[in-house]
């Protein structure tokens, strides 16, 4: 979560803010450490097998893979891509408790070819996807837009990894 | 702008809550119903539908918040309109970068936590000085 919003915080900084607007910034950055502190949960996340960590990288990596593909090499676009593959794991894959870590996986394909520039970059970042997806099982629970940040999270880890950056 | 930001937000929201409790629709499935109706037919209807494309998708987002964050189909209205807000202040932020969009969700779902944690201390003070 820090990482993502610490970007998105600094590029808000760095256009001009007059003091009424920067009151109501620090007002909503005040409400939403409470809400971090009220949603967070205390107790350490439950350790992975190995094998369960490895399928839901792979989910979450075949969901950005096919939604790069769609809003790249078709006229859906990012967005009708990112609900193509997310209709589509929630019925391939809704005997098992894959679709979720695949619709993480397609925010990542949801990337523009400006920042992830090759498939196999994107397919490392949603394997990325995955491995914090089970990593930070029960935290944060509930709170919607969780699994976009863990896509943010990967796709920015992926970029600094690989020696890239951002503006 | 923001007026249709906060309209779109609003509808998505909704759209994706009621999807969730009247059809019983999975957090997946309604996310992505959304996402691909929003993605096909707001680009085709104006300049700016790819950017209120994007809010709904973002709005869609928040939808996926459990019952026990938000329950009333008002609190999701309020949710969603905070979407709508912070991706018209952050709409030059993270560009391109996957995920952005959930971000705004989990921020907006986050602030609307906080706030309601913050009414709540404040009526247990307010009760606690009607008391006294």
């Amino acid at each position: 979560m820090v990482i993502p919003a610490s970007v998105a915080v600094w590029q808000v900084l760095q256009q001009p803010l007059g003091w009424r607007r920067g009151v109501v910034v620090g007002l909503l950055a005040l409400l939403m450490a409470l809400g971090i502190k009220d949603s967070v949960r205390k107790e350490r996340c439950a350790a992975k097998r190995a094998g369960v960590m490895l399928t839901t990288a792979f989910a979450a990596a075949g969901g950005a893979l096919a939604t790069y593909v769609l809003a790249q090499y078709t006229p859906l676009g990012s967005i009708a891509a990112s609900g193509v593959v997310g209709l589509g794991a929630a019925y391939v894959l809704r005997r098992s408790d894959l679709s979720t870590a695949a619709y993480a996986g397609a925010f990542v394909g949801m990337s523009s070819p400006a920042v992830l520039s090759s498939l196999p970059v994107v397919a490392i970042a949603g394997l990325v996807t995955g491995v914090l997806y089970e990593t930070l099982d029960g935290i944060f629970d509930g709170v919607g837009g969780r699994l976009g940040t863990m896509a943010a999270i990967a796709v920015l880890v992926t970029l600094l990894a690989a020696g890239g950056g951002w503006s | 702008m923001l007026f249709w930001s906060l309209v779109s937000a609003v509808a998505a929201g909704l759209a994706g809550f009621l999807g969730r409790k009247l059809l019983k629709l999975s957090s997946v499935q309604a996310s992505a119903a959304i996402a691909l109706l929003a993605g096909v037919t707001l680009p085709q209807l104006s300049s700016e539908g790819a950017y209120l494309a994007a809010v709904c998708t973002c709005a869609s987002y928040a939808a996926m918040s459990s019952e026990k964050m938000v329950y009333t189909p008002l609190q999701m209205a309020g949710v969603s309109g905070l979407c709508g807000l912070i991706a018209y202040v952050g709409r030059d932020c993270l560009v391109g970068v996957g995920g952005r969009l959930g971000t705004y969700a989990a921020a907006a779902v986050l602030i609307f936590a906080g706030g309601m944690r913050a009414g709540e201390q404040l009526q247990l003070l307010r009760g606690g000085s009607m008391q006294q």
